[in-house]
């Protein structure tokens, strides 16, 4: 979000916004645009865990408020330099509900550290709502608002990728890093949330590792999609 | 690591030993509790995962309630609150077998003396 200080008596304070988004890094305005409904980031400014790095929340970096939490201490994914990491076999996050509809636009910075068949990387606040998910053999990853995507392959379990997907009813898109991006209806269902490696019911947890996650209201085009890529793939070196 | 039981009461007790003893011992945790305990469909069998601090090296709660499972099971020992007890825990799951899922426990007051699992 954009740095607006406040002035109070000559003397410059950052609000508590100001604080929560200061990363040292810069990013593009586009997230500031109004469309960006929730912002996670697996570094340690944005995560709320303890000395053992259980992760309880991943701070939202809009400001909106709509944290992932895990108030659950085995379920509790696990903080490192490297990213946030769910176990796949209970660790998951979720926000509470919020407003999200379609369109809906997806940018992920993950790696899937092992794949197993239906594992959710993402779902909404309804069951299968906004499904990214490992499907029918590995590596494939298919997306699904209520209609499953064609399998997308390009994303090898153990590598760092970043996944973007655009939830839009017949106007739908997946794309895994800068391959081809596959196109199609992938169904009508609004997320209204978010849930983080698993299925909104907590079931179908996935064995993945995340370094940010950006979720959008908006059918962003090709070249607003290329500059929040090109953002994430320069900040992670991808 | 998950630790099975064989009831549901001696595997609530484990959550709930584990969910005291890290808001002694684990600076920073705030969870609201440890675990709702799984159940697995086709047996009398419940699980509780067994945290990281808890490992087989450094040990935490032994109950003999605990039954054998489908994967190698290891004994450890745990000091708890100064009371050394054992228990025997499943190593190295990576998943829960298919049929087991997450339930509900609603525990009744303590006087009534009655725990009510629902599925």
């Amino acid at each position: 979000m954009a740095v607006v200080n406040k002035v109070v008596n000559k003397v410059v304070y950052p609000t508590v916004k100001d604080v929560m988004n200061f990363s040292g890094a810069s990013y593009p305005s586009i997230i500031d645009d109004g469309n960006t409904v929730a912002w996670y980031d697996a570094a340690a400014a944005y995560v709320i865990k303890d000395v053992s790095d259980r992760v309880s929340q991943m701070t939202d970096r809009t400001g909106l408020g709509h944290h992932l939490v895990q108030l659950t201490g085995a379920d509790q994914m696990l903080w490192s330099a490297t990213g946030v990491l769910g176990d796949g076999v209970s660790e998951f996050m979720k926000t509470a509900t919020f407003t999200f509809e379609q369109p809906e636009m997806i940018y992920m910075v993950v790696k899937q550290v092992s794949w197993a068949n239906v594992d959710r990387l993402v779902d909404g606040d309804v069951n299968d709502s906004m499904l990214i998910y490992q499907n029918s053999s590995t590596p494939k990853l298919d997306v699904s608002a209520g209609t499953p995507s064609a399998h997308n392959s390009n994303l090898a379990v153990g590598d760092w990728g970043i996944i973007r997907v655009l939830f839009n009813g017949a106007n739908s898109t997946f794309q895994i890093n800068e391959t081809v991006a596959l196109t199609g209806d992938y169904g009508a269902s609004d997320a209204n949330g978010f849930t983080l490696a698993s299925r909104n019911s907590g079931s179908n947890v996935a064995n993945i590792e995340v370094k940010e996650i950006i979720a959008r209201k908006s059918a962003d085009t090709a070249t607003d999609q290329d500059i929040i890529y090109n953002y994430l793939k320069t900040k992670y070196g991808l | 690591m998950i630790a099975i039981f064989n009831n549901a009461e001696s595997a609530i007790e484990y959550s709930d030993k584990v969910h005291a003893f890290l808001q002694k011992n684990c600076k920073g945790y705030n969870a609201e509790k440890w675990q709702d305990i799984n159940k697995a469909d086709k047996a009398e069998l419940y699980s509780v995962k067994v945290p990281r601090e808890l490992s087989s090296t450094k040990v935490l709660y032994t109950i003999d309630k605990v039954v054998d499972s489908v994967i190698t099971k290891v004994d450890v020992r745990v000091e708890f609150d100064k009371v050394v007890e054992k228990i025997s825990v499943i190593e190295k799951v990576v998943k829960l077998p298919i049929d087991w899922k997450p339930i509900e426990i609603e525990i009744k007051p303590i006087d009534e003396k009655i725990i009510t699992i629902r599925k």
